[in-house]
């Protein structure tokens, strides 16, 4: 399988330009890491909880190897798990052009969806900053309404929320009155 | 009462192994279709790489110190048939 190109995707037709690239917010990402943080520090608060009993288990014929190749499992498993995490973050994407939104998701390790929706079709767009940390930080997400379809196009966690809708909003304007015009 | 070799622990441990560098090679390959130019995506995967080989070398190191020829005998619980 080829490789595919962002600028591949998007570059199909002549007049179209990328306005902005979106990506979750980078809080989003750091909130993650911090779980994998308490995952990788799980296993010292275990050893200095049950460090009585380390002597034991050291000299134990079966639970020694079978601790060890534990750890090392585990440690494999979080690692993987955490790039996993770091993946999912980065190839999802929303490309706002001056003609279409595209939404490349990927979805866990075996999934990826891209879909898009002409601007010209936005009936309504919806920003939403909702929770604590949102507020703190302030991300949130995208509802765009079309029209003709029950299903919303939903930008997820994207810092700027309200800036965006209006940019899109903006956009989608434009878009309409270059269909009109042709 | 039964006998076996350390190393049958061996055998689930190289399965799930199997199983991370499965996912370990899905992953790369997701990078790599979606991202291949990018410098970010070069850095995480260099520190991805960076980390799994220092776990395998820890890994290899601890494990290593191990007999794993060591014969574990393991009794059975005795299972008494009568009418």
């Amino acid at each position: 399988m080829g490789i595919i190109h962002l600028k591949k995707l998007i570059s199909q037709k002549g007049y179209e330009k990328i306005k902005k690239v979106v990506r979750r917010d980078k809080i989003v990402l750091v909130i993650q890491l911090f779980y994998f943080m308490f995952l990788f520090l799980a296993p010292v608060v275990l050893y200095f909880l049950f460090k009585n009993y380390l002597p034991i288990i050291w000299a134990h014929n079966i639970w020694h190897p079978a601790l060890l190749l534990g750890i090392s499992i585990y440690y494999s498993a979080v690692w993987v798990f955490l790039f996993a995490t770091f993946l999912d973050y980065y190839l999802d994407t929303w490309i706002i052009t001056n003609d279409r939104l595209l939404n490349i998701e990927q979805e866990g390790v075996f999934a990826r969806t891209i879909s898009e929706l002409d601007l010209y079709r936005i009936q309504d767009a919806t920003s939403e900053i909702k929770g604590i940390l949102p507020s703190l930080f302030g991300y949130g997400n995208v509802y765009i309404q079309t029209a003709g379809e029950k299903a919303r196009f939903i930008l997820e966690q994207v810092p700027n929320p309200h800036e965006l809708r209006k940019k899109i909003m903006d956009l989608a304007e434009e878009d309409r009155k270059f269909h009109k015009n042709q | 009462m039964i006998s076996f070799p350390l190393s049958v622990l061996l055998i689930p441990y190289a399965v799930i192994v199997a199983v991370i560098l499965f996912f370990v090679f899905i992953n790369i390959k997701n990078l790599a279709r979606y991202r291949a130019e990018d410098v970010i995506s070069f850095g995480a995967l260099l520190i991805f790489l960076i980390g799994f080989a220092i776990l395998g070398y820890f890994s290899c190191q601890y494990l290593s110190s191990i007999n794993w020829t060591e014969q574990i005998s393991m009794t059975l619980p005795s299972i008494k048939v009568g009418l």
